[in-house]
């Protein structure tokens, strides 16, 4: 099998190579799924090497547990993500997760040219802000932004992944983004009045 | 900077961060080799099928063991072998091994069959006994001995079952009978014996008739 002929393969198939014993097949897997695993991990957890333990533990689950996949009832993706938040609680559980965040040195930071340096401050400012009060939102609601927001997932996925009703997705997501709506807006009050 | 639209442009900025982050790289060389490794295992979705088909040839294996055990020891056994021999050679009445009460006494002697005499419940006649029965029965008939003397231990043909056909199987049904209800398997039971209870061993061919009996002593 080449390299181009896998990555054209559907998840089913991939997954039926990896029982198989490919080991193509799940490097495959691995670099179209590991990416969504690893930043969910990585943003619940804030820690770099439990994203990487738990990304781990996920795919090999895929390995061990591969008759709990049922491809008609969910995407590949979602069952993953839905490991990866049962590995992760236990994680935090086990570790009582009050790990420092050590990725903030390495986020990419963007740079709008036509914004004027004031302006790409302020923006920069607000961006750390809403960032801090992700980061300090309560599990439930920080979860569900991460996927429907910085994911952008379907509600539906949400939902199986996070195993409660589409409603419950809804109205976390709406009190999630109130609550970083409402950083905001004190930031933008406060530089106003600065800027007076 | 207007709130509402500020929100979802950092939004927009944050998406593009946390995509940003990859993977490591590392895990996918473990997770391949992990693969590959596990492959040389047998798959524990495999394990439990092989282990049910185990569990079925085993027993199957017994059951094929205990039907054959169960035929050697019937072949061996002297009353199988009587019973087999009897199969083949004699015909049959009807059966109706009842318990039913009596007051019908002692000693008895086996009737001389004649075709309507050995026939206790009529349908089992069909007239067509054959020919080698006939004869084996026209040669018993001379020398019939006394009953009671024969009968305990060993097999004897009823009479009443001459004219049917031989019987492929033979199963063996013991049963408590009164001595008078001998008479309806075609055997003469003088009126002034003496009322008892008996245990029989009566041979059943696959049609449910009896072809034969033995009172066990």
């Amino acid at each position: 099998m080449s390299g181009r002929h896998i990555d054209e393969k559907s998840d089913t198939e991939l997954h039926r190579a990896v029982l198989d014993g490919s080991g193509e097949a799940m490097a495959a897997l691995y670099r179209r799924h590991g990416g969504l695993v690893y930043r969910f991990t990585l943003r619940m957890s804030r820690d770099r090497l439990v994203a990487e333990e738990v990304t781990q533990e996920v795919f090999l689950a895929l390995l061990n547990q591969a008759d709990r996949f049922d491809p008609h009832r969910a995407a590949l993706s979602t069952w993953l993500c839905g490991i990866a938040r049962r590995q992760l609680w236990k994680h935090l559980g086990r570790f009582d997760s009050c790990a420092t965040s050590n990725t903030e040195d390495d986020t990419a930071e963007t740079e709008s040219p036509d914004d004027s340096p004031v302006t790409w401050l302020m923006r920069q400012e607000a961006v750390a802000m809403v960032r801090l009060g992700l980061e300090e939102l309560p599990m439930p609601l920080k979860e569900v932004i991460v996927l429907c927001e910085l994911e952008e997932m379907t509600y539906e996925q949400a939902a199986l992944i996070l195993a409660v009703p589409i409603g419950t997705v809804r109205s976390r997501l709406h009190r999630a983004k109130a609550r970083l709506a409402a950083l905001l807006r004190g930031d933008v009050v406060s530089a106003e009045r600065e800027r007076r | 900077m207007k709130p509402a639209s500020s929100f979802s442009e950092i939004m927009d900025e944050l998406r593009c961060e946390h995509r940003a982050l990859e993977a490591p790289k590392q895990l996918e060389m473990v997770l391949s080799a992990e693969t590959q490794r596990k492959a040389g295992r047998p798959r524990s979705v495999v394990r439990p099928r092989a282990w049910a088909w185990g569990v079925s040839l085993v027993l199957l294996a017994s059951v094929l063991w205990g039907a054959a055990a169960w035929r050697m020891h019937r072949v061996h056994s002297p009353s199988g072998k009587q019973a087999d021999l009897m199969a083949h050679t004699m015909p049959a009445p009807h059966p109706q091994p009842e318990t039913t009460a009596s007051t019908a006494p002692a000693p008895m002697q086996q009737k001389e069959r004649s075709v309507t005499g050995g026939q206790p419940t009529g349908n089992a006649s069909t007239g067509h006994a054959r020919v080698e029965h006939a004869a084996t029965s026209m040669e018993k008939e001379a020398s019939q001995p006394n009953f009671q003397e024969s009968s305990m231990g060993d097999f004897v043909a009823l009479p009443a079952s001459e004219g049917l056909a031989p019987a492929s199987a033979i199963s063996l049904v013991r049963m408590q009978i009164q001595q008078n209800a001998l008479q309806q398997y075609g055997f003469e039971v003088p009126a002034d014996v003496e009322p008892r209870t008996l245990l029989a061993e009566f041979a059943v061919g696959e049609d449910g008739l009896p072809r034969a009996i033995r009172i066990i002593p």
